[in-house]
């Protein structure tokens, strides 16, 4: 198991170098970081910026010109290659540098933005991951009945629901309309934000954060349970046509410990494998939710700099989020060789 | 109608499984037929015919074909069924009544008319990307699984590679630094045909992993050695002899694609990332119309997810029924 871990991390590293290098140089040839300093007079600024950042090199020409005169500097600028290893050599540093759009350091939002998607995500997939199992079981449990069609039907719906539509919707009447029928003047489930802006108690605190994110939490399910539940029901029913339920039951235990203890620990198998992957897919994935939601989250921080060109923060993004895709991959792995013990991870 | 809808849903029923263990003739006879042979031999059937009655039982997946067809011959004709011209003098916004069915926007437009442009752009983008990135995940796929080694290698790593990068964050990239710039070779392109290059883009692989799966199962059978001995070229065995065989996954993968991509290109106009006005895309309309969220001018966001959202599960209940016409085996559950 050990060396299996060592294999794959080692495996990793050269595939996030080169989506490194690609990244790299698909973001440098689409946007270019300079570019606002087109129209500035003060061409040092633009000399200091690109310096800092490595996309500009030494030698620098310093000249006087205009009226009225201003010290100037030009710079030549460095190939490709070098800016990115400029880059690179920063980055596995942890020095990712300043935005220059909330002025604070990269590395900073970067955290702050983490922390508020996580805890959309581990409410998201815990919420998920109670419904979809739920459903997949008593969808496969009760095979063909009327509520396995509705279920089954509803999740055709829930993979083709837009996700922003769900979640407008929802702001629409959880937020809106239903104060109104119900005559109170403030929101039942709040929609920006995942914190209330005076301070709480404990119990006031743990509802008013239970009501940011409600709809939040809600609007990610959709089409996470969707699939999970049509997976959790197919892999539960090929467990239960095998041959070790029928001598459980054919022993006379109950039923309902054949389901839930011979069953089900096995049909979570291959449904805990797909979590992972979606997990890691999660990180770069709350980009819709965050934006109608107001939550200032990994999502959010993306789509701020990338409207305005703030590369600074969109490469380690991009980087750290394709580091968690991989990670989770490789943890999908683990668990899959660790809860089954039929497969051999060499 | 409904529950034999949403039986069809999952899966084959019990009639499918007759169908394919012998076909109409009693089981006693089958063993006689090769002996009687012209004189009872029962009805050719091609595997097209096969898949044409077990896709026709499939009701759901039938009428979701039927609505799509309609769907689009009427929106592609706006000058015949659209009730106003596209642009209307300013005004008010006003819900929908006698006149506006679905009411007007923000601007004073008909929406039932914005509706169907939109409409017709979104399925019109989610077929071509479809189209486009099947043609590459083929291509890329046949490659890898029929010469294998380092081919295979060099090509999965690639997809590994795209798999890797979220690709919503790639398109929007993408999309920001190149719309309303002048790209070699092809110089300025509108935002719809730059969003579907960059779509496809992203959808490729899926479809090279099938392919590859199935290739690298199929070169092993006895008819491409058969093929191979007769002296046939590589290109040839793969495109004549292989690719037929592959068929049924691709279409179905295919159709999931263009449901995949159509719920792509609306999140994408929707944050703003995608179809830029003059052009109109049901996103578009959601994200002009989200002001209005909680407020009485909210049908301005309930018409277009709805119709959206109608598209795209006829699409996939399309992609089910084709799945199950395909493979029978597939969904026994």
């Amino acid at each position: 198991m050990l060396t299996f871990i060592v294999r794959r991390v080692a495996y990793s590293i050269p595939v996030l170098l080169v989506a490194s290098l690609l990244v790299f140089v698909f973001v440098r040839a689409t946007n270019d970081p300079l570019a606002r300093y087109a129209q500035s007079r003060d061409l040092t600024l633009r000399a200091r910026e690109g310096l800092s950042q490595g996309i500009l090199e030494q030698p620098c020409r310093t000249f006087t010109a205009g009226s009225p005169p201003t010290k100037a500097e030009t710079c030549t600028k460095a190939p490709v290659l070098k800016q990115y290893w400029y880059w690179l050599s920063h980055f596995v540093q942890g020095k990712l540098g300043q935005s220059f759009v909330t002025n604070r350091a990269v590395s900073a939002d970067i955290r702050s933005s983490f922390g508020n998607t996580l805890q959309l995500l581990i409410w998201g997939v815990l919420l998920s991951a109670l419904l979809a199992i739920g459903i997949g079981v008593f969808s496969a449990v009760r095979q063909y009945s009327i509520p396995d069609y509705l279920f089954t039907g509803l999740s055709f719906v829930g993979l083709s629901m837009p996700p922003f539509w769900f979640g407008l919707i929802a702001i629409d009447f959880f937020s809106s309309r239903l104060s109104s029928i119900l005559h109170k003047n403030y929101p039942i489930f709040y929609s920006i934000g995942l914190h209330g802006i005076h301070k709480a108690g404990l119990i006031a605190g743990i509802g008013d954060y239970a009501r940011h994110l409600a709809l939040p939490v809600a609007t990610l399910c959709v089409q996470i349970v969707a699939e999970w539940s049509r997976y959790q029901r197919s892999s539960m029913l090929d467990v239960m046509s095998a041959d070790y339920i029928r001598t459980a039951t054919a022993k006379g235990l109950p039923r309902r410990r054949v389901i839930f203890k011979h069953a089900l620990r096995n049909a979570l198998i291959p449904l805990v494998t797909v979590m992972a992957l979606d997990i890691g897919g999660l990180f770069g994935g709350l980009v819709v939710t965050e934006a109608i939601f107001s939550i200032h989250g990994m999502g959010a921080l993306f789509l701020n700099a990338l409207n305005n060109g703030d590369t600074q923060t969109i490469l380690p993004w991009l980087m750290i989020t394709a580091t968690f895709v991989i990670l989770f991959n490789l943890l999908a792995d683990v668990i899959y060789g660790a809860l089954d013990p039929r497969i051999r991870l060499t | 109608m409904k529950t034999e809808g949403e039986m069809n849903l999952s899966g084959a029923t019990t009639e499918d499984k007759v169908v394919t263990a012998a076909p109409d003739l009693p089981a006693s006879e089958i063993s006689l037929a090769p002996l009687q042979a012209g004189a009872n031999e029962p009805p050719a059937r091609s595997q097209w015919n096969l898949f044409l009655r077990r896709f026709r039982r499939h009701k759901l997946a039938v009428g979701s074909l039927i609505v799509l067809v309609l769907l689009y011959l009427a929106v592609s004709f706006p000058n015949l069924t659209a009730p106003y011209p596209r642009h209307l003098p300013l005004s008010l916004p006003k819900g929908p009544n006698g006149k506006h069915w679905l009411g007007t926007d923000d601007l004073g437009n008909d929406q039932l008319t914005l509706m169907i442009y939109a409409a017709h752009l979104s399925m019109t983008i989610g077929l071509l990307v479809a189209i486009i990135s099947t043609v590459i995940g083929t291509f890329v796929g046949a490659l890898a699984g029929y010469f294998g080694g380092w081919v295979d290698q060099v090509l999965m790593r690639i997809t590994d590679l795209f798999l890797v990068v979220p690709a919503l964050a790639i398109i929007a990239v993408a999309q920001v630094g190149l719309s309303n710039k002048s790209l070699p070779v092809v110089g300025k392109i509108s935002s719809g045909t730059l969003i579907v290059g960059i779509v496809a883009i992203v959808f490729w692989m899926y479809i090279a992993r099938v392919v590859r799966g199935l290739f690298l199962s199929l070169k092993e059978k006895e008819f491409i050695e058969a093929a191979r001995a007769s002296g046939a070229s590589s290109w040839r065995i793969m495109f004549r002899h292989i690719l037929p065989n592959t068929i049924g996954p691709i279409v179905v993968n295919t159709t999931l694609i263009v449901a995949q991509a159509i719920l792509l290109e609306s999140t994408l106009s929707f944050l703003g990332l995608g179809i830029k006005p003059p052009a109109v895309s049901l996103g578009s309309m959601m994200s002009d119309a989200e002001q209005w969220v909680g407020t009485h001018n909210a049908y301005l966001i309930y018409f277009p997810g709805l119709l959206l959202l109608v598209i795209v599960l006829c699409v996939n209940f399309l992609g089910d029924g084709l799945r199950d016409a395909f493979d029978p085996q597939s969904s026994k559950h």
